[in-house]
């Protein structure tokens, strides 16, 4: 055994332990002793908390100064470091908030800022803003490479320190593309640099022009310089899949908002989508129908903060409606299936979207998550389309209310609706309530302990009365702490139906009660 | 990253006064080495303590290692003598328990319960997480280096052997020998555990 541990064996004597420790009681007790200690020196070796980042960089100071640094490039030391102090302390001065919720927004808008900034880059790149702000030029205008490869360069250093700061949040752009992006942006504009005084033809210089047809201001463009098999800034910018991505990533976003109760962020959130609303209708290649729907989509939103669902729902709906196919639309689908749902509760409803949402969109626009959400709810829904609902309306009401409210509503599922799919639920939870709560009286545990007795006997379904006599035994022992009737109680659970699960479980209940010295008297 | 895939051309460009090269390094390996560190001295001041004298040591004394392949081996023993030193200025002879501060989460369980996690279980657990503290310190240094750098880490026997600058058989003995002990106290523990998480 010592040598299984020491990994030392080769495969066939492996397996043959292994063969063995399923036969082997002794052999196989020993075994998992031996490898709860190892997991429980692992489990202890591992640090509660890693040291702060200002631990961390503080130690590298001061070890960096025994160390004799090889002169580097200036460029790379003094300018660059001297230009990014200020948005160095200022990133810092953000992540020191100690708020998960306000952690998420910050982690969106430092990514956001760096889209900002390859959009900035592309436009600037391109002349979009050039064209306005020279407009007055006449006749032949070479536009000023030197200037905007400065004006670039700065922009790319900016962001590759915000996406480094970005570095390690949930989304799915990873920040390292857009360092890459922008590196590509700095190294284009400082080879157009270095080629402009020497260049003999400006259309050989990729330097674009802007020349009057008469009247009228024009100006051409070259295209981006694009490498092979990669795409360009401005291709990245406008790609309507990687724009479809972030803003799915802010959806994701608002949801674990609101799960985790951090709702009071949503208009923060608001502002960086209309932020990047404006900015990718500017590149002009975008879905018009996504960014006109984002408004009332918000309002939606605003509503659920404000708590008024049926407000959200008709806003969720119009968004529906207008755009039916488009992404937008199957977003708001499966947030007003989510609303009727959670809070309104009209199960129907609820049915009616999810499907929808199976059926109307394409599957690309359901990520994993959701199509989970998706089709466990269905499932629940069609489950428990009998009496109306009923049963389910009283279950998420038992989940809401308190202890004592909750046990007469659980109850009520497993007396009126004893088809329902939920009695098994019900009874596990309300079993779970009368052991977890430390207020509930005793008085009120042996009440449940005989509700439980009665209605074993209304129940012919073994499983049902099995979990019944389970239950029974748990909240003796767990609640009441009389490990005797426990003990008892386990051994009649064996007795409805010894093959199954349950029987299992009771058994090595009745297991560890006989290693803590109970015994049947 | 861990500590073994730092390239050996970073440590190289180290070596060169590399500033970057540092950065990268220091980086990579920041997080392994606390770990190491912690599970070595099992406190977390003593910890950050040892650990920014390892990285003062390793920052200046980089340049003196010849072969730039073994450079994690090279740092491994660096942090064992530097918390033997530690220990020794400290002239303590057991460990400090973990703080009183363990946050009691139910996913910290060494058996893992789907059941929330009570009082009573909050406090057994802690006190079994004192007690292996207590045990492990109980242990001679050789003996309890095999075994944290066994079990724990998942080094080979031949690796340990080269940390601790002993024959093979002598990393067997010892981890046998460190293993027997542990059982023998933690045992009982053990046994009581698995049958409050069954409860």
């Amino acid at each position: 055994m010592e040598e299984y541990f020491d990994r030392s064996l080769s495969g066939e004597e492996e397996a043959a332990i292994e063969e063995h420790l399923c036969k082997c009681r002794v052999c196989k007790t020993a075994y998992e002793d031996m490898e709860a200690i190892i997991t429980m020196l692992r489990h202890s070796s591992t640090p509660e908390k890693m040291p702060s980042r200002e631990f961390y960089q503080g130690v590298f100071n001061l070890a960096a100064q025994d160390v004799e640094f090889s002169p580097v490039p200036e460029e790379d030391q003094a300018s660059l470091k001297g230009r990014l102090a200020p948005l160095e302390r200022f990133l810092n001065q953000l992540w020191s908030g100690r708020s998960p919720g306000m952690r998420i927004v910050r982690a969106a808008a430092l990514l956001l800022f760096g889209f900002l900034i390859a959009t900035i880059s592309w436009i600037t790149r391109t002349g979009v803003v050039g064209s306005m702000t020279r407009s007055g030029s006449a006749e032949i205008t070479q536009g000023a490479a030197s200037t905007r490869a400065s004006e670039e360069d700065l922009v790319s250093e900016i962001a590759k320190g915000t996406t480094m700061e970005a570095d390690g949040t949930m989304f799915p752009w990873s920040s390292r593309d857009m360092v890459s992006v922008i590196d590509k942006s700095h190294k284009s504009a400082l080879e157009k640099a270095e080629k402009s005084p020497s260049g003999k033809n400006g259309q050989e210089t990729e330097i674009p022009y802007y020349f009057t047809d008469g009247e009228n201001l024009v100006y051409t463009v070259p295209p981006p310089p694009t490498r092979q098999g990669e795409e360009s800034p401005e291709m990245l910018v406008a790609n309507k899949e990687r724009q479809t991505e972030v803003m799915d990533s802010i959806q994701r976003l608002k949801m674990n908002l609101y799960l985790s109760g951090e709702s009071r962020f949503i208009p923060e959130i608001h502002k960086i989508e209309t932020f990047i609303a404006d900015i990718a209708e500017a590149t002009d290649r975008t879905d018009k129908t996504y960014f006109n729907n984002l408004k009332i989509f918000q309002e939606a939103e605003q509503c659920l903060v404000d708590k008024k669902y049926t407000c959200a729902v008709q806003n969720y709906s119009t968004v529906a409606n207008y755009a039916p196919g488009s992404l937008m639309s199957f977003l708001a689908q499966f947030q007003t299936a989510n609303v009727n749902y959670e809070q309104i509760r009209d199960y129907p409803a609820a049915l009616g979207h999810y499907q929808k949402c199976l059926e109307q969109y394409p599957g690309h626009y359901i990520s994993d998550e959701k199509r989970g959400i998706i089709l466990s709810r269905i499932d629940i829904l069609t489950k428990n389309s009998m009496d109306n609902w009923r049963p389910l309306q009283l279950y998420h009401k038992a989940a809401e209310s308190s202890t004592n409210a909750a046990i007469t509503l659980l109850k009520e599922i497993i007396t009126r609706y004893p088809a329902s799919t939920l009695v098994k639920d019900a009874i596990e939870t309300l079993a779970h309530r009368v052991i977890s709560d430390e207020d509930v009286e005793a008085a009120t545990a042996e009440d449940v302990i005989g509700f439980f007795q009665q209605s074993r006997e209304r129940f012919q379904a073994k499983d049902i009365r099995q979990l019944l006599q389970y239950q029974t035994a748990d909240i003796f022992q767990l609640r009441l702490m009389n490990c005797q009737q426990a003990l008892l109680e386990f051994s009649r659970v064996m007795d409805i139906d010894p093959q199954s699960e349950l029987a299992t479980k009771a058994r090595t209940k009745i297991r560890a009660l006989y290693r803590r010295g109970i015994t049947f008297r | 990253m861990p500590i073994y895939e730092i390239e050996p051309h970073i440590i190289e460009r180290c070596q060169a006064g590399d500033h970057a090269a540092f950065e990268q390094m220091y980086d990579s390996m920041k997080d392994d080495l606390f770990r190491w560190i912690f599970s070595l001295l099992r406190n977390h001041d003593e910890a950050e303590d040892v650990f920014q004298e390892c990285a003062i040591r390793i920052f200046r004394h980089i340049g003196t290692l010849n072969d730039t392949s073994r450079f994690h081996h090279w740092v491994y023993r660096l942090v064992v003598n530097q918390c033997n030193t530690h220990r020794a200025r400290r002239n303590r002879q057991r460990y400090t328990p973990l703080e009183e501060s363990i946050e009691v989460k139910p996913e910290d369980y060494v058996f893992r319960s789907s059941a929330p996690e009570n009082p009573r279980r909050a406090l057994m657990r802690k006190e079994m997480m004192e007690s292996i503290n207590r045990h492990i310190a109980s242990l001679p240094s050789k003996q309890r280096l095999a075994v944290l750098l066994f079990d724990v880490e998942g080094l080979s026997i031949k690796e340990v052997a080269e940390e601790l600058g002993c024959s093979e058989g002598a990393v067997k003995f010892n981890i046998h020998e460190g293993r027997k002990k542990l059982k023998a106290v933690l045992g009982p523990l053990v046994t009581n555990l698995r049958d409050t998480v069954e409860e």
